[in-house]
């Protein structure tokens, strides 16, 4: 089989930017270069009309309207702005949140932030799988509960969250629901209006845009207010100061904007290939799946090897770019939190390895990747004497 | 996107509110983008290379802005990095240490971070400008004392161009207030002015990519490597250590790089660059104008070179701005972030410009190339707007 020089299959990680959301970018960045917030010259209002339009297209995509998208550095800031600035305007009608241990640490920290100055936070259990149970959530909601925050796509495992059953509740019980969309913003169907989402987090880079840009749509109908983490400007109705990255919201758009224009079929097609990446590694043995079968994020594949270490596979596997767990963490060598939360022993925790399908990924690619990741696993197994005690016993 | 009236070539002076990229930013982004697209997390290859980008991009930038003492955190913005060095720096003073010192012509930014940390327990003080919106040492001076948590003063004043002395102010401040933080804004100052950043005796400083010809999206807090951590505003994954999270721009990094290191470049062939452009198109508005008014300074050492400010005596700005935008040249008034409100920039009030001419106020800003054809083309079309106007 031809070798390949690199293969990229850490697209939950980050994506390359797509070469035609360069091209849109490129007038921007030359020629039209102005300050959006300038009236008093023609650049500042070309540049307010193309973020207007971006506006436009980013609101569309998840079913809100235009005056609804807040531009931000990126899903984290997202989070952190809902989290922090929700449950802070909102401190006078209760101090409950919910929430659970799944969630990306971009969730998680302010949480724990947000339970320091006196907030309560329910955790909510998840199965095996990821999956979290609504009844649980039902159960977990009290008067004084202000905020729900549940993602829709686990950044590790892939898990799909019922968040339209979570949006139901939130709106019965009258509670804001928060959902991070970071991982299935542009490739899962999202309507904030029928899954009954007040805020929602998505990130610029995870869908072939640039870098350094998000959004957080923030419900207007009826208004959720926000206490802004930064001050001054007037920018974004006064939620998110800071001068607009013209150039980069009109790339988020076009990312966007490309995403859609055929999504199903290029999520059924990175989902057939995350199939045959699963199916080829079924005969090295000892391979358990993290996460559902489905739903499932389409391009998500979290497997772990019996008597294999995680890292260890990493570094074996040259040319191909995987991950253990989310990349922010990778550098620490605790096992995932994720998969702890789901009942993993850590054992199996450091045993996981997550590849994440994209754009332009092919069969060929997949197949040599699997025969490397084979031929990897039966060479680390023959050192180890885990393995060699485990297959003398049986 | 957006139809563009028609004006062909125009000439474009408001680079203090936001400045084109350089082409050397431009490429520096694009080759970025395809070469270090990876998450600077990531433990592979692709990862590799993203946080090899930026970690050089953080040495040029450093080197660039003579900030050897500094260390780099990237964030989005300079309102981001005012706010992470504001709000984050007074969390860390010690119990008992809860003064804020902020100059009455910061810009908003700077002025609203310092604000909001009365809601927090601090007291904040405003202190009064002369009138060019410089912040006197003797005004600091009578303000300092054992129990200022952070003094906060720009080194650059973005709608007047004039020099606070930075130097003299923090070591003030060191002297006086040995437990307060001194953070500038010196998003307007760096790149434009030959000073190092080593050389002010500062905490921390907020520097801007799209001011200097980087792409915009990106910025970043330069602390002192001897100052206290802020405590971080966006939480999460742990980059930037711990103190800013999120993934790193590396693209936009690399393209701040690029720009500052041209600035530098130009500023070691000529360090009066800025300052000779200046002059240059004060004589030549003025031969257009003689009625003329230079708000700010006109004293050589008070001034950054890139900005100037100036009043048409019974000119209504706004009228103006138009009708030198139909001549092709286009300038500012007040700053950009503000410019929706109808009402006087505040910085202009604290300097004590009376309201006429505040009202009559343009701002021009150069990138540092302007030819002399195009400082005589933006004097020709000032003519030519107030001729216009007066009939």
């Amino acid at each position: 089989m031809t070798p390949f020089e690199r293969v990229y299959l850490d697209h939950q990680a980050t994506t390359p930017m797509d070469s035609r959301v360069l091209d849109a970018m490129e007038p921007w960045l030359r020629e039209r270069h102005g300050n959006a917030a300038s009236r008093s010259h023609v650049f500042g209002w070309e540049a307010g009309k193309a973020v207007e339009a971006a506006r436009a297209v980013l609101a569309a995509g998840v079913g809100g309207r235009a005056r609804e998208i807040v531009f931000t550095s990126g899903a984290t800031e997202s989070n952190n702005l809902a989290l922090l600035g929700c449950a802070r305007a909102r401190k006078d009608k209760g101090m409950h949140l919910v929430s659970a241990r799944t969630e990306h640490k971009s969730v998680l920290e302010p949480l724990e932030a947000l339970e320091k100055e006196g907030f309560a936070i329910t955790w909510l259990e998840v199965d095996g799988e990821g999956r979290l149970d609504p009844a649980h959530l039902k159960a977990a909601l009290r008067p004084e509960t202000i905020l729900v925050s549940l993602m829709h796509a686990n950044n590790e495992v892939g898990t799909l969250h019922p968040i339209r059953e979570v949006g139901f509740l939130c709106k019965e019980h009258g509670v804001i629901f928060h959902c991070d969309a970071a991982q299935s913003f542009a490739k899962e169907p999202i309507d904030v209006e029928a899954d009954g989402i007040d805020l929602l987090s998505a990130s610029s880079h995870k869908i072939h845009g640039p870098k350094g840009l998000g959004f957080l749509w923030v419900r207007s109908r009826p208004q959720v207010s926000l206490e802004p983490l930064m001050f001054g400007g007037g920018h974004e109705r006064g939620m998110r100061p800071g001068t607009l990255d013209v150039p980069g919201i009109v790339g988020m758009a076009k990312a966007l904007e490309i995403a859609h224009e055929d999504r199903e079929a290029e999520q059924d097609s990175i989902r057939k290939l995350r199939g045959a990446l699963q199916a080829l590694l079924i005969p090295a043995g000892g391979c358990t799946l993290n996460g559902p079968p489905t739903p499932r994020l389409a391009g998500n594949l979290n497997l772990s090897f019996e008597h294999v270490d995680g890292e260890a596979l990493l570094a074996s596997l040259e040319g191909i770019a995987a991950s253990t767990g989310s990349a922010c963490t990778s550098a620490d060598l605790a096992p995932s939190h994720v998969l702890l939360a789901m009942g993993k022993s850590p054992a199996m925790a450091r045993g996981s390895i997550r590849f994440s399908l994209g754009r332009g990924n092919t069969l060929a690619e997949i197949e040599w990747v699997a025969e490397r990741v084979l031929e990897e696993v039966r060479r680390l197994r023959e050192l180890s004497p885990l393995h060699k005690m485990a297959t003398e016993n049986s | 996107m957006g139809e563009c009236p028609a004006v062909g070539n125009p000439l474009y002076l408001d680079h203090a509110s936001t400045a084109p990229p350089l082409p050397e930013a431009l490429e520096a982004f694009a080759k970025a983008s395809v070469s270090a697209f990876g998450n600077p997390g990531s433990a592979h290859q692709a990862g590799a290379e993203a946080a090899r980008v930026l970690e050089r991009s953080r040495k040029e930038l450093k080197t660039a802005f003579g900030a050897e003492d500094f260390k780099v955190v990237w964030t989005s913005s300079g309102t981001e990095s005012n706010h992470l060095a504001i709000q984050g720096l007074a969390k860390k003073a010690p119990k008992g240490v809860r003064r804020i010192l902020f100059g009455a012509a910061e810009h908003p930014s700077s002025r609203m971070a310092a604000l909001a940390l009365a809601d927090q327990g601090f007291t904040v003080e405003e202190l009064p400008v002369d009138g060019a919106g410089i912040l006197q040492p003797e005004t600091l001076e009578a303000a300092l004392g054992e129990d200022v948590a952070l003094v906060t003063l720009h080194w650059v004043n973005n709608e007047l161009g004039t020099l606070n002395p930075i130097a003299q102010l923090a070591a003030l401040t060191r002297h006086l207030a040995p437990r307060a933080f001194f953070h500038t804004d010196a998003v307007q100052a760096v790149g434009k002015r030959p000073e190092t950043l080593d050389s002010l005796g500062v905490d921390s400083a907020a520097v801007a990519a799209h001011k200097i010809g980087g792409v915009r999206g990106c910025a970043a807090l330069l602390l002192a490597s001897r100052s206290a951590e802020p405590e971080p505003m966006f939480l999460g994954g742990g980059q930037e250590g711990g103190l800013r999270s999120g993934t790193e721009n590396v693209m936009g990094a690399a393209a701040f790089a690029a720009a500052a290191t041209v600035r530098r470049t130009h500023l070691g062939q000529d360090p009066r660059v800025y300052l000779g452009r200046r002059r240059m198109l004060v004589d030549q508005l003025r031969a257009a104008a003689p009625d003329m008014v230079v708000l700010g300074s006109e004293e050589e050492a008070e001034i950054v070179g890139s900005i100037l400010t100036v009043a048409f005596p019974g000119t209504l700005a706004a009228n103006l701005l138009h009708h030198m935008e139909a001549e092709g040249v286009q300038v500012g008034s007040g700053s950009a972030c503000n410019t929706d409100s109808p009402k006087i920039s505040p910085v202009l009030v604290a300097a004590g410009v009376p309201e006429d001419l505040a009202f009559a106020a343009l701002r021009f800003s150069l990138g540092g190339m302007e030819t002399d054809e195009d400082l005589a083309r933006a004097a020709s079309a000032l003519e030519k707007a107030r001729a216009s106007l007066a009939v």
